[in-house]
């Protein structure tokens, strides 16, 4: 059944089956329509089997991760971890205190948005240090210079 | 690591850092700099040479300081393609030199869930939560992967991972596959269909015109795109012959119901994700403010807009811990959310031979592609939703198609 056609006006005052604009369907309509075909039917499969070339258990990988393992106490170390950037400063040992508590808890996450706020002000104060930094310095100089 | 800072090791031997990527300098700021070429860390590692890395929607979260733990320095993207370069001791399946995608999802192919299908949930690859597995440049509450908007990256379980493209499959018809495709083939299969019913796509950009293309394919009678850019609907219409409305011009509820006899749409994809428009007060509470992971107003549109019964199929991203959801009417309309990261590796092989078959040219929404160089400046122009722009392409190594 095609919807009949309607303006925007006549849609919002009265309800039926319509359209503002004609639909166009496409020659390839319906090419999936068996889920047979749909790669993800079912969601999970009844027969477990693992991907092609897999080695299974993965071997442990050397090297400190990056993420410290979030703190729910019975979660094993995953085997395999990203190392992108280490925590560090300020803002590292706040990431580090919010890592302690597990992530079903909101103040893990409050604590690592806070961290993220602190490593942008540590970023731009690294930044304009080295100009800022000079210019106080003259700036005191300056006065200590016209007292005496 | 050595004590000279400029050095590094990869497979043993000190190079000098050279690799340019795109770096995260803190929110609404990008810039591409020179850091260390990434390196094999674990037995079944592989280092890919990038050939084609995407700007996706949600990397747009990360530009702007919504995912938790985005640290400074830390390099972007989930969507590339590439040439393996390096392999690890006990990597098998793919040789040096070929040509691959990379599913966005770290998986390491054999746990509870990746034997299942069910490789976005893999147990193996992210120590820092429960919520997710690995993904390449999406935070280190993804498991802190640097991501593929860079010379190279070091992939994990390549042989597992990596998808081989075929002979006559261009990069960039592939790219779309490592997420936008995928995501936007299974938001369709979440909705599952079974022909001739009226689906509801929120958001007209790649994820949402992909699950636009996909609805067609599993039978859908109609399907009604919505956004509040004109431009995008534009798109929507002409790529796919879709019906589009601007809920800047029309109340979006009141519309939907108008066109389906006063019931709503059968199945709604949201596609959108916790920076939606449409509400005033959710933007200011939670993507201003931060006191809620986001605006969920996509989400409270949908509930609002599929019928009794109806199916919510939910792909945008939204962070923890909460969200103002009208979960109440959700409830009392009996409807259900299917939701989940895709599991990409499992659509690659058919959603290739839709390819193959000449049934959709993905690489038809990369509007921008630019050099790795320009990436600040793609980022802002997706972002801003300047000069009609759908999708990025970024060619790190100087490949511009």
């Amino acid at each position: 059944m095609e919807p009949t056609q309607q303006t925007p006006d006549q849609v919002q005052q009265k309800s039926g089956y319509q359209a503002i604009q004609e639909p166009r369907k496409p020659p390839y309509a319906g090419v999936d329509l068996d889920p047979a075909c749909r790669p993800g039917v079912p969601r999970m499969r009844k027969d477990p089997r693992p991907w092609p070339n897999t080695r299974y258990p993965p071997e442990r990988q050397p090297g400190e991760s990056a993420v410290p393992k979030h703190g729910r106490p019975n979660k094993p170390m995953p085997p395999v971890f990203g190392t992108a950037v280490p925590l560090h400063g300020l803002s590292g040992a706040i990431r580090k205190l919010a890592y302690r508590y597990p992530d079903h808890y909101p103040r893990h996450w409050l604590l690592k948005m806070l961290g993220d706020r602190v490593d942008s002000w540590e970023h731009r104060a690294r930044r304009v240090m080295p100009v800022a930094v000079p210019l106080v310095a003259l700036g005191v100089l300056v006065r200590l210079a016209r007292r005496v | 690591m050595p004590d000279n800072p400029n050095l590094h090791f990869r497979i043993g031997v000190p190079t000098l850092q050279r690799m340019k990527a795109l770096t995260y300098e803190g929110p609404y700021r990008v810039s591409v700099r020179n850091k260390p070429d990434p390196r094999i860390e674990h037995p079944q590692d592989g280092i890919v040479r990038v050939t084609a890395a995407a700007i996706c929607g949600s990397d747009l979260h990360l530009l702007h300081g919504l995912v938790p733990d985005t640290r400074i320095g830390f390099t972007f993207g989930h969507e590339f393609t590439g040439i393996v370069e390096e392999l690890g001791p006990s990597a098998q399946g793919v040789r040096k030199g070929d040509r691959v995608m990379l599913p966005f999802n770290i998986f390491c192919g054999g746990c509870y869930y990746c034997s299942r299908g069910l490789t976005s949930c893999c147990e193996n690859t992210n120590p820092a939560t429960d919520a997710g597995c690995g993904i390449y440049g999406y935070s280190h509450t993804m498991g802190g992967y640097d991501g593929g908007q860079a010379e190279y990256v070091r992939v994990p379980f390549i042989g597992v991972d990596a998808e081989k493209i075929p002979g006559g499959v261009d990069d960039l018809d592939a790219l779309p596959l490592t997420d936008a495709f995928s995501t936007g083939y299974q938001a369709a299969e979440m909705c599952e269909l079974q022909g001739g019913e009226t689906v509801l796509v929120l958001g007209c950009g790649p994820v949402g015109l992909f699950a636009m293309w996909s609805a067609w394919a599993m039978g859908a009678g109609r399907i009604i795109a919505v956004d509040h850019v004109d431009y995008r609907l534009d798109f929507a219409r002409r790529w796919l012959g879709v019906e589009t409305l601007n809920f800047r011009d029309v109340d979006l509820v009141t519309t939907v119901k108008g066109m389906t006899d006063d019931r709503g749409a059968d199945a709604t994809v949201e596609a959108v994700g916790c920076e939606a428009a449409g509400s005033p007060v959710h933007r200011a509470l939670g993507v201003y403010m931060k006191l809620e992971a986001g605006s969920p107003q996509a989400l409270n549109f949908a509930i609002h807009a599929t019928r009794k019964g109806g199916t919510i199929s939910m792909i945008g991203g939204y962070g923890p811990p909460f969200n103002g959801v009208d979960i109440g009417t959700f409830m009392n309309k009996a409807q259900r959310i299917n939701t989940g990261q895709a599991s990409v590796k499992r659509y690659m092989p058919h959603l290739l031979e839709h390819i193959q078959a000449g049934r959709i040219r993905p690489q038809e929404i990369f509007t921008h592609r630019l050099p790795l160089d320009r990436a600040p400046e793609g980022y802002h122009t997706f972002a801003r939703k300047r000069d009609g722009c759908i999708k990025v392409a970024l060619f790190p190594n100087g490949t511009l198609h």
